[in-house]
């Protein structure tokens, strides 16, 4: 296939998706970034698929244009606001979708990603992570971290996602997870070779590059025996979950880290001794809640740790405001936005008197920390992860 | 179609520069386009030679005004736009000029000591509604819109959008005055800041349902209205017929008229009671919302809609008692029509048919049989129907398979419209709802004749010798 042929099969599925959309704008308010940006029509939802729609129908080639379009469409975070209320109030167009394909079509046609994330997708390809970080001391960093490794008695793999294997304060997560772990008496191990699931690479239109990392992974499970994955990014989870090839996942039990503390104290084999006498709120990440509807397990932990007393943000569940980290946004700053989303949720955090910020993905977790920095909130405001929580009551 | 000299964007851009903040002017391709969009009509689509020149938004009166005497000066065409939801085109974008976007008026104070609220058109309505009910007053502004649609929008359209007219009246009955730009650029006040309404000529009334056409709304000042108790009824019935002569009954027998009064035909209950895990209702219904000062008059009014209601051929008539019970209803009607679109099936088609009260039951027939004669709709044979049966109004869908032509799709647009049309001139109505203008010019020139339609044109003259603001909405 031509890249011209993956270009017209690119507008023909965009134009054949947006086909179904009849600018009603009910997503428009429901979107996150279009919260943070001046109100331009453009910079959220069925503005972002309208500019699609456009640009591809009109074959746009002037270069200003594009690269205005590459702002729009790369802008989104992902986090399926928009699908969720064109589904309950409209039409039901898979909107992410189109921008997913676009941000492909963009990529094929040279003016997409973000100037920022081309070293990201450099990254991936040469080292298997999107934080320029070599494959060796990547390695490197997780054997410090004295976690189990995999074996073939080992029963659940512990995938760490890559924020987890670089990021000092994320390795908290991981090492929270494992003391709960352990204390339950649960068979884990982790994978040391592990590549990233591909999900940046896959949000930012490089799908050729996902399927490299995915095929890599797949590989690396099916040599281990690999029956039962557990993950601490809900975007490894999505991803192993709906991304990979259902074929190659076959026999495989993928669960997020939150559900199976659930399951755990469900099965009464996690129970918290220690009290933890803090007003915590919870925030939902968007691949758990709005993605995977996995949002009473992590509150039903939180309630079954004794002295917690749980909060609610007023956008919570499959409504919860996005943190602004996913769809490759972690590695891309926006003009068109005058604020972050990070921000406004720890301000409403901090307003609403909670102690404790717990939330269930690296992604949510690093944002809400630089909230806090960023509004000055450090002495009211700490962001913990479910785990980190968890293992303060053991 | 008016004459309007062809500028170059960037000089207009240049000089909207000169008079308004580097902020307040959108020059992206991508902006642009997406205030020139209309939204549901299927058909809608705009080409490049269409593109604004500039997406101005203005935060105050004054930079309202700066831009209308510039756009005098040019002979430049203004189209002012709130969310761009109107379902009738008075939001469409007809010919190169400037998008007046009103985003970004969004003052917003409760005058509690006085009695009314001020406010700026750039408001979701449904941000004006929770600001209200924190305070505890209700907002008389109900459409099915309510989360995108701009609240000067609903004003300039005067539209009760789901509530019953005969129970709330409509905007203009608690709008107490306006703060106006004229498409000269002048600034004008209306109306009163007095809850005693001014007697005798009125200019509020004038810009109030002016579809868009004489000024610029750039504040509102609106009577508070005190939070209310409510009841809920439903009623099922064996047929269509029987649902609109119940209505029928209500309005004879001089019932209490609800709040809402809401409309599913039997096909459509039935996909709407799946979706919401309720039983399968035995036909079509209506479900309905009393208000009173108190629960005990709620209820009462309930109880006498249910009593009317009974006289007539109906399978169950109740008040519901049950909270759970009425918001799952609710939530059939409300993604009633959302599942019709869903699941790939096509573009759908919506119109809007008003009825008289004594016409009530025949409209009801023509409506369901809106395909006879209609070489296209035939194709897809009866629409689905559901609509605000209280406040008379009907909405019949279709749904235009995907894999029809472009062609074919709009063919059976036009064959909607036009029985939509003659089914609301057979009946004298007019749209109670989505405004009088754009795509329904040809109706109002036909339904009121050469003489009305006319005035109002000379009217729009009076106000806007130019023919600068909103413009080509009388196509002829």
């Amino acid at each position: 296939m031509t890249s011209t042929d993956v270009q017209t099969e690119l507008k023909d599925g965009i134009l054949g998706i947006l086909s179904y959309c009849i600018n009603c704008r009910f997503c428009l308010p429901s979107c996150p970034r279009f919260e943070i940006t001046s109100g331009e029509v453009s910079q959220g939802a069925s503005g972002v698929t309208r500019s699609l729609y456009y640009a591809v129908k009109w074959g746009e080639e002037d270069k200003q244009a594009l690269q205005e379009l590459r702002d729009i469409v790369f802008g989104c975070t992902t986090c399926k606001s928009c699908e969720i209320a064109c589904k309950s109030l409209s039409t039901g167009t898979k909107l992410l979708d189109a921008i997913e394909m676009g941000r492909e079509l963009l990529i094929e046609m040279q003016v997409g990603p973000m100037p920022e994330q081309k070293k990201v997708l450099d990254s991936l390809l040469k080292n298997g992570n999107p934080y320029m970080v070599t494959a060796r001391k990547r390695k490197e960093a997780v054997k410090a971290l004295g976690l189990k490794e995999y074996t073939d008695q080992t029963e659940i793999l512990l995938y760490l996602g890559c924020s987890t294997a670089v990021d000092e304060d994320v390795q908290n997560t991981v090492k929270a997870l494992a003391k709960i772990l352990d204390h339950a008496g649960v068979s884990y191990g982790i994978l040391l070779d592990e590549a990233c699931c591909g999900e940046p690479s896959l949000k930012m239109g490089e799908v050729g590059l996902f399927e490299m990392l995915s095929e890599k992974n797949i590989d690396l499970f099916k040599d281990n025996g690999v029956q039962s994955i557990v993950t601490l990014s809900p975007h490894c989870f999505e991803t192993f979950s709906s991304k990979y090839p259902e074929a190659d996942m076959q026999g495989i039990k993928v669960r997020h880290y939150t559900q199976l503390l659930y399951d755990l104290v469900q099965e009464k084999k996690l129970t918290f001794p220690n009290t933890v006498d803090k007003k915590v709120v919870y925030h939902d990440p968007c691949y758990l809640s709005k993605y995977q509807n996995v949002c009473e397990e992590p509150r039903e932990v939180i309630k079954s740790i004794g002295g917690v007393e749980l909060m609610e943000f007023k956008d919570n569940r499959a409504d919860s405001l996005c943190c602004g980290g996913g769809g490759g946004r972690m590695w891309a700053d926006f003009e068109a936005e005058t604020n972050r989303l990070a921000n406004i949720r720890v301000t409403e955090a901090v307003e609403k008197g909670a102690e404790v910020l717990v939330t269930a993905c690296p992604w949510c977790f690093i944002n809400m920390n630089d909230g806090v920095k960023v509004t000055n909130a450090a002495d009211k405001l700490e962001v913990l992860s479910l785990a980190e929580l968890c293992a303060m009551a053991l | 179609m008016a004459n309007y000299p062809d500028y170059n964007p960037e000089d207009i851009q240049r000089e909207l520069r000169e008079i308004l903040p580097e902020e307040a002017i959108s020059k992206g391709l991508f902006e642009r386009i997406n205030n020139a969009l209309d939204p549901y009509t299927s058909s809608d689509d705009i080409d490049r030679g269409m593109v604004p020149y500039a997406v101005v938004w203005p935060s105050s009166t004054e930079e309202v005004s700066q831009v209308m005497k510039y756009a005098n000066t040019k002979n430049i065409p203004v189209f002012v736009r709130g969310s761009g939801t109107s379902l009738h085109g008075a939001s469409k974008y007809r010919h190169s000029g400037i998008v007046l976007n009103v985003g970004r008026l969004k003052h917003f104070s409760i005058e509690k000591d006085n009695g009314y609220v001020e406010f700026g058109p750039g408001h979701r309505v449904l941000k004006v509604k929770q600001m209200l009910e924190e305070e505890g007053y209700f907002l008389p502004l109900v459409p099915g819109s309510i989360r995108v649609a701009s609240i000067g929008g609903i004003i300039s359209n005067n539209t009760s959008a789901h509530a019953v007219d005969s129970c709330i009246g409509k905007p203009r009955d608690y709008i107490l005055g306006l703060q106006v730009v004229l498409p000269s650029g002048e600034v004008i006040e209306t109306g009163t800041k007095s809850l005693r309404r001014p007697a005798g000529t009125d200019l509020t009334q004038y810009f109030v349902g002016g579809d868009g056409l004489l000024g610029v709304i750039t504040g509102i000042r609106m009577q508070l209205v005190p939070m209310f108790a409510s009841a809920y009824g439903v009623a099922y019935f064996h047929n269509e017929l029987s649902s609109a002569k119940a209505v029928q009954r209500i309005y004879m027998e001089k019932a209490p008229m609800p709040l809402f009064m809401e409309y599913l035909d039997e096909r459509v209950a039935r996909m709407s009671f799946a979706i919401q895990n309720l039983p399968e209702p035995p036909g079509s219904l209506i479900m309905f919302h009393s208000i009173g000062q108190t629960e005990e008059e709620a209820v009462h009014k309930v109880n006498k809609l249910v009593e009317a209601i009974s006289k007539e051929p109906v399978i169950e008539a109740k008040r519901i008692t049950d909270m759970d019970e009425w918001h799952k209803i609710w939530l059939a009607r409300e993604s009633a029509l959302p599942f019709i679109c869903q699941g790939g099936k096509g573009v759908f088609g919506l119109s809007e048919i008003a009825s008289s009260v004594r016409g009530l039951v025949d409209c009801m027939e023509d409506t369901i049989n809106m395909d006879e004669g209609m070489p296209t709709l035939s194709k897809l044979g009866k629409p689905y129907i559901m609509g605000h049966l209280g406040a008379l109004s009907l909405h019949p869908v279709y749904i235009f398979p995907a894999d029809w032509s472009a062609e074919e799709k709009n063919k059976g647009i036009e064959e909607m419209f036009f029985k939509e049309a003659q089914i609301n001139e057979k009946y004298g109505t007019c749209g109670g709802e989505w405004g009088q203008f754009a795509k329904r010019t040809p109706f109002y020139r036909k339904r009121y004749g050469d003489t009305v339609y006319g005035l109002v044109k000379d009217v729009k003259k009076v106000f806007d010798p130019n023919s600068i603001l909103n413009p080509d909405v009388f196509r002829d």
